[in-house]
């Protein structure tokens, strides 16, 4: 499924600027990625997402 | 984007060897014409097997594939393949799935074949593990209905505004072809993400004696955090099982009736192949007593001419015979003048006076009668032609050979309605033996019963997600109290920097929940504005001004005063039905194919024309499999004009063979 991924990072982006401002576009658009690339296969997106986070959370 | 291309059809359904439809690269409507039986709905089907390799009928439970093989290439032994030509995002893909028969098998059970699927990318076999991603990905089976349809799928629409049904398995397929799993799918990653984070920050505030006993008790609340999540998916998941059992006992419902109507149907179908057998045992009886008179009909030629012949002879000396008779009395009466008077005397007859030269020439006429003396043997002939035409008109008997042609071509007509009726027999027997086998013990009776404990099962487990949950949020609730604790005791580095990562993982995660919340709002209002812009554009009740949705993605019609409109008729159901599809592929990230089965059946003329104008508007390919009176072709070409494509026309040659003229 091609989803178009602009939309769902409109929606987040809107609400990160409101409620959660310290949240770079990277996170989000790298985790939004990851899911759509691995709809199929939920451990994979996991494992992913789960490295995208950590390596945010340390580099702060 | 996802186009079809080209399907190929062989030995499916009642296509025998192979039937191509050539679909247009170009924008716009296909139409596909069949009057009902030909094999229209065969074609979805055809898809939809391809696509996903199963057909799941109206109950949600799987067909056997088997029972789709063409009847007479069952007999024949033949395989039976789907080839189905796409193109998605530029790059032509064929997809091929065949059965083909083990040996030595009836080919009446699926168990009789060996399934195989090929995908094909460009000019190469793409690996299983690529297929199944692009079988997956390219229309998702769950999001199939929004794609591929019939009219009783549009009705199930109408469940949606009844708060009493299971309406997940609709509304879970809404959210998926509007883009909702990318967002759920990185949430749910995410959850378990800061669940790890929260353990990492209570594993470390274990350490710290002035927070070791709060630590304990947070350890505790996220083991029941744990168990009450456990407790969830597990229900889930027996939701799940029942809604898949409540569809078997519904299908079996279905079928037991089904069952019994086939059982019906064939000996309704035995006794007529019984009467015509009677029938061709007299018909053959009557030409087997026709063929043993038969020399007959072939003397009768020979014997007419000889009569002719022997009337003709007997008419002949019948005239001889009457000559001679008159030259007799005329004999008679001049030799009874000539011996009374040898001088002049008077006739007898009419008292002329006769004189000597008269007698002389009278004595000269009874000389030359004399010399024709009666022939005795005329009459001995006469008498014996006589017999001979009598024997002969006894013998002369009627020409049979018609009668005798006319009734052999009764007998193969007979044989051939036999033969038809028996394949009939033989199909409705295989389609009930793809009833389940213990249809025939299950009764209504025994079913029913079922149907309501699992609805009621289903209603309970409901019950307990939404307590579980309730139970979960009370408890977060106080994680959340105990871990403020936590951090006003502390004076710990690390717990300080656990508790920051936490937080941080919090708020991610809280922003993809709160992104889901926000998205099914957008959506709702999208689809609820989309499909009343639809609605209002076809419908033709002018006080019908707006379609409101609901929780389920239900639609009600809202009239100008703002009323429900209750107990829409099944027309109006259809039109709100694929008004809804219409906002939902407005609103769907991806784009395919849509392909619409009977949909126009219930729908008026004015309705229907207004429908088919917005047909283009659905999707860049649209295929209509539609039966000539359902919508009228001159209107369907007047109104979308240089938008329909083409026009395919399905025939029906016998029952298990049509063809398709493109």
């Amino acid at each position: 499924m091609n989803i178009d991924l602009e939309s769902l990072k409109t929606i987040i982006k809107n609400i990160r600027d409101e409620k959660y401002p310290e949240l770079p576009d990277s996170v989000i658009d790298n985790i939004l990625l990851s899911a759509s690339e691995h709809q199929d296969d939920p451990s994979a997106s996991l494992q992913e997402i789960k490295s995208i986070v950590n390596e945010y959370i340390k580099s702060k | 984007m996802l186009r079809f291309t080209k399907l190929e059809i062989n030995n499916f359904g009642p296509y025998q060897s192979t039937q191509v439809i050539d679909f247009p690269t170009d924008d716009g409507v296909v139409i596909i014409w069949g009057y009902n039986g030909v094999g229209k709905t065969t074609i979805l089907k055809a898809i939809r097997f391809a696509l996903w390799g199963k057909i799941i009928n109206e109950n949600n439970v799987e067909d056997p594939i088997s029972s789709y093989v063409n009847h007479e290439a069952v007999q024949r032994g033949e395989n039976m393949k789907i080839v189905l030509h796409m193109n998605y995002d530029n790059q032509n893909y064929t997809l091929t799935r065949c059965l083909e028969r083990r040996k030595e098998s009836s080919g009446e059970s699926d168990a009789d074949y060996i399934f195989e699927v090929f995908l094909q990318k460009e000019a190469n076999i793409v690996s299983p593990a690529d297929r199944d991603h692009f079988l997956k990905t390219a229309i998702p089976e769950a999001i199939s209905r929004f794609y591929l349809f019939d009219g009783e799928i549009l009705q199930q629409y109408e469940n949606l505004l009844k708060s009493e049904n299971d309406n997940s398995v609709i509304k879970d397929s809404i959210e998926d072809i509007l883009g909702l799993p990318i967002l759920e799918i990185s949430q749910a990653s995410l959850e378990i993400i800061l669940k790890e984070y929260s353990q990492a920050f209570t594993k470390v505030s274990k350490k710290d004696a002035r927070t070791k006993e709060a630590a304990a008790k947070l350890a505790g609340l996220e083991e029941k955090d744990d168990e009450l999540k456990k407790s969830v998916d597990e229900l889930q998941k027996e939701i799940i099982k029942a809604i898949a059992d409540l569809g078997t006992v519904d299908d079996q419902l279905e079928k037991t009736d089904v069952y019994r109507k086939y059982t019906q149907d064939i000996k309704s179908c035995e006794a007529e192949i019984s009467i015509e057998k009677e029938h061709l045992a007299q018909m053959k009886e009557s030409v087997r007593e026709d063929l043993d008179n038969l020399w007959e009909a072939h003397m009768g030629a020979v014997i007419e001419k000889e009569l002719a012949a022997k009337i003709a002879r007997k008419d002949a000396l019948s005239k001889t015979l009457s000559k001679q008779t008159k030259n007799q009395a005329i004999h008679e009466i001049l030799t009874e003048i000539v011996s009374d008077h040898k001088s002049d005397c008077n006739c007898p007859i009419c008292n002329s006076s006769i004189d000597s030269s008269a007698l002389n020439y009278i004595k000269n006429q009874i000389l030359s009668l004399d010399s024709v003396k009666t022939n005795h043997s005329i009459q001995e002939e006469y008498s014996a032609l006589e017999a001979e035409i009598h024997i002969l008109q006894n013998l002369k008997c009627d020409d049979n050979t018609a009668s005798i042609k006319k009734n052999l071509n009764i007998i193969e007509s007979i044989s051939t309605n036999i033969k038809i009726k028996e394949n009939k027999k033989h199909v409705l027997e295989k389609e009930r033996r793809n009833i389940a086998p213990d249809s025939e013990e299950n009764s209504i009776g025994e079913l029913m019963p079922e149907h309501d404990r699992l609805k009621s099962l289903i209603s309970n487990y409901k019950n307990g997600i939404a307590n579980a949950k309730a139970e979960i949020d009370s408890n977060k609730a106080s994680m959340e109290k105990i871990r403020n604790q936590i951090m006003k005791n502390q004076s710990n580095i690390e717990i300080e920097t656990a508790e920051k990562e936490m937080e941080t993982c919090k708020q991610i995660n809280s922003l993809f929940e709160e992104a889901i919340e926000k998205f099914k709002q957008n959506l709702k209002e999208n689809v609820q504005k989309d499909a009343t812009n639809y609605f209002t554009s076809v419908a033709h009740n002018s006080d019908y001004k707006e379609l409101l949705i609901n929780e389920e993605y239900g639609l009600e019609i809202l009239t100008g005063s703002g009323v429900k409109v209750p107990h829409r008729s099944s027309g109006y159901v259809q039109v709100v039905a694929i008004s809804l599809i219409a906002a939902l592929h407005k609103n769907a990230p991806i784009s395919g194919p849509i392909i619409m089965d009977s949909t126009f059946q219930r729908i008026d003329s004015r309705h229907k024309t207004n429908i088919l104008e917005s047909l283009p508007t659905l999707g860049k390919q649209v295929i209509v499999l539609a039966y000539p009176e359902e919508i009228q072709a001159t209107t369907a070409r007047n109104v979308l004009k240089g938008k329909l494509r083409k026009e395919i026309t399905i025939e029906q040659l016998s029952s298990f063979n049509s063809i398709i003229k493109q």
